[in-house]
């Protein structure tokens, strides 16, 4: 991911160098992100709602194909606006579809998704220097 | 409880040890490693579980 940014870096930095140590822990946490046995095709569904909602991503979001996609991309954008207002029902629509092992992996993967997007939002300026952002998945 | 955590476990994550291992090596390195001390990023911590009511 290239964007451009108000931090005091050259052109094609990489932003996570600042910080080796956790740039590299927080790689190695996305990419268990992927390994979790939660379908990727979900991770990403609401990966791209949460940049969506918070403005990284400029396209819409692809529409959730199926009720397991559409109960954690709801889930995922609720987190975004208001983790305090996960209704009942949603958490009943989430153990319908996912196991508690899924779920967990999925919470941190949103929880992951949401603070990229934010870090890459705070640090975003235009005209600034563009630089990447790096995330890989296995 | 809406997520309840595993026979034996604390947390709602321990479902899923290996991402809760990956997670907690961010967050221990991002409170052992760089440049801003550790009484900052407290305060930041602490601002910030303020303003998403997390029950601190």
């Amino acid at each position: 991911m290239t964007f451009s940014t108000w931090l005091p870096l050259d052109a094609g930095a990489e932003v996570l160098e600042l910080l080796p140590g956790a740039g590299e822990a927080l790689r190695a946490l996305y990419r268990s992100l992927w390994e979790s046995g939660v379908d990727p095709a979900v991770l990403s569904a609401c990966q791209a709602a949460i940049e969506s909602a918070i403005g990284t991503l400029r396209t819409d979001p692809p529409h959730a194909a199926d009720a397991a996609t559409q109960a954690a991309v709801m889930f995922a954008e609720q987190y975004v606006v208001d983790a305090h207002g996960v209704t009942d029902a949603q958490a009943a629509a989430l153990h319908e579809h996912f196991t508690d092992a899924q779920l967990a992996a999925l919470t941190t993967a949103i929880a992951t998704f949401d603070a990229i997007a934010r870090v890459r939002a705070v640090l975003a300026a235009e005209g600034g220097a563009p630089v990447t952002f790096t995330m890989e998945e296995p | 409880m809406r997520f309840a955590p595993p026979p034996g476990g604390a947390s709602f994550f321990d479902h899923a040890p290996d991402v809760f291992r990956a997670f907690n090596v961010v967050y221990g390195r991002l409170w052992s490693e760089g440049t801003v001390d550790q009484p900052t990023k407290e305060v930041a911590r602490l601002r910030n579980a303020r303003v998403v009511d997390c029950g601190i």
